[in-house]
C-alpha cells in the first residue's frame, strides 16, 4: 500500500488527456531507406498538415509519454510507504537542576550533552517531513512546542531551555507526551534525562519510548536545609543549616552565612561520606532580611546550583505606642520604655491625640472626649484599670483582693504567663456583652479582663490597674508586656514568609500584585505569575506595599543525589537501539519515478534522433 | 554478393547468340567476316608472292595454269563483356538485386566460357579485392565466381563515367551486357546508354528490378532516404501516391525502353522474383540473346 503526502498533485494526471489527444492527432512518419529517390521524388509531400488524422499505431511512443507523465505525477505526489510516513517525535526534556551537573572530565553539563545528543541522534535521523514536539519537565510539565517541521523553531526552543528546579513532573511530562503521541501516526517519544529522580512509564503511554540518558553517578555536596527564626525580640537570630554529601569520601566544607549581602558567619563542617550534617547557629543580627547560606567545597561537588540557599527573615518593626497618663514613671511606662521594639510617647489624657500613626494606645488615666474623638483608626487600645464607661462598658463595684481564678491559656496575650496566685488589691468586675471575649476571671464569673471592639478598634480592658497587684513584680508582667507589643505589632498582621521550590509559581496572585527579587542588589520587577526559576528571596507587593516574603530554594536531597535510577521496563535505550533513519526510504521512493520519467522522455525523444544520426554516418562512410 | 551454384546446371546448355558476325580475338566456332584459314571454302584470289604455297589450288593450276590461292571463312569466338552494377542501390529488394545480378553475370560468363568465347566481367562500384576478370574457357570461371562473391555492393555510382573507364579505347565487343537497376537521373541514363551502345555491336541492358520497386508500400507517410546519396524526402503516401508511383514507374520504364530502342540496345527487364535460368531461357532467348547450344 502506497500513500501520498501531496495527493493533490495526482490531479495533474489529467494532463494525460491532452497528451493522448496530441498523440492521436500526431502523424506517424515511417523511416525507410530506398535504393534511389529517382522515382519517389515525384511523390514528395507538399504539406503534411493536410494529411488526414492518422490512426495512432505508434502506441509505444504514446505509452512511453503516458508512462513518463504518470511517473512525474507519482513523484510529485510524494509517495510514501506506510513505514515511510512522517514521524512525530516528542522530546521530553528533563530540566531539573541535576541536569546542570558537570560531566566528569568535561566542561559540558548534562543538559548541554543532552541537547548535543538530541541534535545528533534524533534530529540527525529525521527528514524534513518528520515533526518534532518539545515537552519540558521541571517543577511543572509544559508543552513548549507542538509537533512541527520547523527545525529552526525547535532548535531555538531547545537553546532557550535552562535546567533548574526539582524533578517533580518527569513522569507527568512523559504521560503528557504519551497522550499527544497516541493521537499521532508513527509517534515516538524520546526522553532526555539523567534519571536522577527516576522515571516511571505509565501503562497509558503506548508509543515507543527511547531514553537519551546523560551523565553518570557523581559526588555532590548540597545545602539541604536552611531555617531562620528570631530567638528573641532583641535581634538574636537562630540559623539552622544542613549539608548533604553524596560522595564516597567525607568532605570538609565551609558554609558562609550572609545577612543582607554581608558576610555574618563562616561555618566549617565535616560532612561524612553518604551522609549529612546540620548545625544551629545563634548570632546577633539586627539588620538584614535575606539570609544566604553558601556552601564552599574544594572537591566532590558536581552540581553548583544546590550550593546556595536563601531564607527570608521577617523582622518585627518597632511598635509605636502612646501611653495616656498624667504622670510618667508607672510600671507600664517603664516596661515599655525598656522594650527594644517600642517607640513610646507619653500623652496627657486631657489633650487631643497627637498627629501620627500609633499601633497601640494604652490608657492609665481616663481620656478626655477630645482625645477619644481624635484617636487614630487602626490603633489597638488597652485600658489599664480606668473606668471603661468611656468605651461603653460597664463595671461593677470595687472588689477587695479578688483572686484570679481563670485566664485564657490559649490567648497569645498570656503566652509564657503564669497568673497563679497573683494578688490584686482592688478590682472591678467588668460586664461583657455578646461580642466581648473574657480573658481573665475572678471568682465564679467575674470578668477581670476582656477583649472587645470599640469603634472598629480592638480593645482590651483590664478591671484593675497592674500597679494595684503584685503582677508587676513577677516575670509574667514582662511577658505580658512583650505579648501586648507582639499583639499590637503590625507584623502580626503579615503572613509568615512563604517557602517555595525553584520552578514553583506563587499561589494566590491577584491583580495589582508584583514581585521583586530582594537577593539581588538591582532586583527588578518580575512577572508574578511566572515560575520562579532562580533561588532567592522575593517580596510580594500589593499596591506598592509589602504583602509577603517568599523564599525560593532547591534544598532537595533527592535532586542533589546524582546517581541515575534504572530505566523502567519498556523503555528503549537510545545508545543501544537508535532511531531509524527513515529519510533513506523516502529518497529511494523519490528517485525511482523520476528516473523512470527521464528514461521514458529520453527514449521517446533522443533515441530516434540518435538512430537517424547513426544512419546518416553509415551512409557517409560508405564509398 | 551471393551466388547459388545450382543454377549453372540449367544454363550450361545455352549459348550466347548474336545476329552479327563475331569478331573475337581467337579462333572459334562462330562465323566471322574475316577470311583466312578455315574449313569452309570462301573464294579464290590471285597468288601474290609471299602467300603460303599450301593454299595454292594446284588442281586449278594444272588445268588452267593459273596460280590461285584458296580462301576460307575464318571462325572466331565471340568477344563478350559483362558489366554488373554494384552500387548501394543494388543491395535492396527481396531477394537482393545485387545477388540476382551476380547470378545473371556468372551465368552469362559461364555460357560464354563454355562456348570458348572471350568473356570480360567488370563490377561497377562496390568494394572488393578486384573489379574485373577475363577468360576464354571454363577454367577461368572460378576467378569470375571469386570476383563476384567478393564484391560488396555500396556507395554512389557515376554510371556513365564507370562505363567509360571500363570500356577503354578498345574495339567494339560482340556482346556487352549491362546488368543494372538503372536508378539514376535521366541525364545519367542517357549518357550510360550511349556509352553502352558505343562499346558493343550488340549491347544488352538487363534491367534488374525488385518487386519492392515495382510495387512499393506507399500507403503511409514516410521519410525515405536515398541509400547512395543520403538525401531524405518526405512522401505523403496513400492510395493516390501508390497509383501515382505506378504511373511514374511506367513512364520511366517506357523512357528506358525507348532510349534502348533508339540506340540499338536490347532491353531485357528482369525481376528478382524470376530465377536466372528462367531469365536466360525465357525472355533472353525470345529476344535472341541466348539460344540452345544444339541450335534449337
Amino acid at each position: 500500500m502506497i500513500e501520498f503526502l501531496s495527493p493533490w498533485f495526482l490531479a495533474l494526471g489529467l494532463l494525460g488527456i491532452p497528451v493522448v489527444l496530441a498523440f492521436l492527432s500526431r502523424q506517424k512518419i515511417r523511416e525507410r531507406t530506398v535504393p534511389s529517390l529517382v522515382l519517389l521524388r515525384q511523390l514528395q509531400a507538399e504539406e503534411i498538415t493536410r494529411r488526414r488524422m492518422a490512426v495512432p499505431n505508434h502506441w509505444l511512443a504514446l505509452l512511453l509519454m503516458l508512462l513518463a507523465l504518470l511517473a512525474l505525477v507519482f513523484a510529485g505526489a510524494n509517495p510514501v510507504r506506510p513505514q515511510d510516513r512522517p514521524r512525530s517525535v516528542y522530546l521530553v526534556l528533563d530540566l531539573s537542576t541535576s541536569m546542570n551537573a558537570e560531566l566528569e572530565g568535561s566542561a559540558q553539563t548534562r543538559h548541554e550533552r543532552g541537547l548535543e545528543r538530541v541534535e545528533r541522534e534524533v534530529l540527525g535521523k529525521l527528514d524534513g517531513q518528520d515533526r518534532v514536539g518539545l515537552v519540558v519537565a521541571s517543577a511543572q510539565r509544559e508543552v513548549v512546542l507542538e509537533p512541527t517541521r520547523d527545525r529552526a523553531r525547535l532548535r531555538e526552543a531547545l537553546a532557550s531551555t535552562r535546567a533548574s528546579g526539582l524533578t517533580r513532573s518527569l513522569d507527568g511530562a512523559l504521560q503528557l507526551a504519551g497522550a499527544m503521541c497516541a493521537a499521532s501516526e508513527r509517534g515516538e517519544i524520546v526522553v532526555v534525562s539523567d534519571l536522577a529522580a527516576g522515571l516511571t512509564k505509565d501503562a497509558s503511554v503506548s508509543c515507543p519510548v527511547r531514553l537519551v540518558r546523560v551523565g553518570e553517578d557523581a559526588a555532590n555536596l548540597a545545602m539541604v536545609e536552611l531555617a531562620v527564626r528570631e530567638a528573641d525580640t532583641l535581634g538574636l537570630l537562630e540559623v539552622y543549616v544542613e549539608v548533604l554529601n553524596t560522595g564516597a569520601a567525607p568532605q570538609q566544607v565551609s558554609v558562609d552565612i550572609e545577612l543582607g549581602g554581608q558576610l555574618a558567619e563562616v561555618l566549617p563542617l565535616d560532612v561524612p561520606a553518604h551522609g549529612q550534617v546540620g548545625r544551629l547557629l545563634n548570632f546577633e543580627a539586627t539588620e538584614g532580611e535575606v539570609v544566604t547560606a553558601r556552601l564552599r567545597a574544594q572537591e566532590g561537588n558536581a552540581l553548583a546550583d544546590d550550593d546556595v540557599a536563601y531564607a527570608a527573615r521577617q523582622r518585627a518593626p518597632r511598635v509605636r505606642a502612646l501611653l495616656v497618663a498624667k504622670e510618667p514613671g508607672s510600671f507600664m511606662g517603664v516596661a515599655l520604655t525598656l522594650h527594644q521594639g517600642v517607640d513610646l510617647s507619653l500623652h496627657d489624657p486631657s489633650e487631643p491625640a497627637p498627629a501620627g500613626v500609633w499601633d497601640v494606645v494604652l490608657f492609665e488615666d481616663v481620656p478626655s472626649p477630645a482625645l477619644l474623638a481624635s484617636l487614630p483608626t487602626g490603633a489597638k487600645l488597652l485600658s489599664l484599670g480606668i473606668d471603661p464607661g468611656v468605651f461603653g462598658v460597664r463595671w461593677g463595684p470595687p472588689m477587695e483582693r479578688p483572686g484570679v481564678s481563670w485566664w485564657d491559656f490559649e490567648a497569645p496575650l498570656f503566652q509564657f504567663v503564669d497568673l497563679d496566685a497573683v494578688e490584686v488589691l482592688t478590682a472591678r468586675a467588668l460586664t461583657p456583652d455578646k461580642t466581648s471575649k473574657v480573658l481573665m476571671r475572678a471568682g465564679a464569673n467575674q470578668a477581670l479582663m476582656m477583649q472587645t471592639v470599640w469603634q472598629q478598634r480592638e480593645l482590651i480592658i483590664m478591671g484593675f490597674s497592674p500597679a494595684q497587684s503584685d503582677l508587676v513584680l513577677r516575670v509574667a508582667f514582662a511577658n505580658i508586656v512583650a505579648n501586648i507589643i507582639a499583639w499590637a505589632s503590625p507584623v502580626a498582621r503579615m503572613a509568615a514568609p512563604l517557602k517555595l521550590s525553584v520552578g514553583d509559581v506563587i499561589p494566590g496572585i491577584k491583580e495589582g500584585m508584583g514581585v521583586v527579587a530582594l537577593h539581588q542588589p538591582m532586583g527588578g520587577e518580575l512577572n508574578p505569575r511566572a515560575p520562579l526559576s532562580q533561588p532567592g528571596v522575593y517580596e510580594l507587593t500589593q499596591a506598592g506595599a509589602r504583602a509577603r516574603l517568599v523564599a525560593v530554594n532547591l534544598l532537595s536531597a533527592q535532586e542533589a543525589t546524582l546517581a541515575p535510577a534504572a530505566p523502567p521496563e519498556g523503555v528503549l535505550i537510545m545508545a543501544k537501539e537508535p532511531l531509524e533513519l527513515t529519510s533513506q526510504h523516502a529518497e529511494w521512493w523519490w528517485r525511482v519515478p523520476l528516473l523512470l520519467a527521464v528514461a521514458c522522455v529520453f527514449m521517446e525523444t533522443f533515441l530516434p534522433l540518435w538512430r537517424r544520426r547513426q544512419r546518416g554516418r553509415a551512409l557517409r562512410r560508405s564509398p | 554478393m551471393k551466388i547459388r551454384q545450382s543454377i549453372f546446371r540449367e544454363v550450361a546448355a545455352l549459348r550466347l547468340h548474336t545476329s552479327q558476325l563475331s569478331q573475337g580475338p581467337m579462333q572459334g566456332d562462330r562465323r566471322s567476316p574475316r577470311k583466312g584459314r578455315g574449313v569452309e571454302f570462301a573464294d579464290y584470289r590471285a597468288y601474290t608472292p609471299g602467300d603460303d604455297l599450301r593454299l595454292v589450288d594446284w588442281n586449278v593450276f594444272g588445268r588452267l595454269e593459273l596460280l590461285l590461292v584458296r580462301l576460307f571463312h575464318e571462325d572466331l569466338n565471340m568477344d563478350v563483356k559483362v558489366w554488373v552494377d554494384a552500387s548501394a542501390s543494388m543491395s535492396f529488394g527481396e531477394p537482393l538485386k545485387a545477388d540476382h545480378a551476380a547470378e545473371l553475370a556468372a551465368s552469362i560468363a559461364l555460357v560464354g566460357l563454355l562456348n570458348q568465347d572471350r568473356v570480360s566481367l567488370s563490377c561497377l562500384g562496390g568494394t572488393g579485392p578486384q573489379a574485373s576478370a577475363t577468360g576464354q574457357n571454363a577454367r577461368a570461371f572460378a576467378q569470375f565466381l571469386t570476383l563476384l562473391e567478393q564484391v560488396k555492393p555500396g556507395g554512389q555510382l557515376d554510371l556513365p563515367g564507370a562505363l567509360r573507364v571500363s570500356a577503354g579505347r578498345g574495339k567494339k565487343t560482340d556482346r556487352t551486357f549491362l546488368i543494372s537497376d538503372m536508378l539514376h537521373e535521366t541525364q545519367e541514363i542517357e549518357e550510360a546508354l550511349r556509352v553502352l551502345a558505343a562499346t558493343s555491336r550488340a549491347p544488352v541492358l538487363m534491367h534488374v528490378l525488385s518487386p519492392q520497386e515495382l510495387e512499393p508500400e506507399l500507403l503511409e507517410m514516410q521519410r525515405v532516404t536515398d541509400a547512395e546519396s543520403g538525401e531524405e524526402i518526405l512522401i505523403s503516401g496513400g492510395r493516390e501516391a501508390t497509383a501515382q508511383y505506378a504511373r511514374v514507374l511506367e513512364q520511366w520504364l517506357e523512357l528506358l525502353r525507348g532510349r534502348c530502342r533508339r540506340l540499338g540496345i536490347q532491353y531485357v527487364p528482369v525481376s528478382t522474383l524470376e530465377s536466372v535460368p528462367e531469365a536466360l531461357t525465357g525472355m533472353m532467348r525470345r529476344v535472341g540473346v541466348t539460344m540452345s547450344r544444339l541450335g534449337a
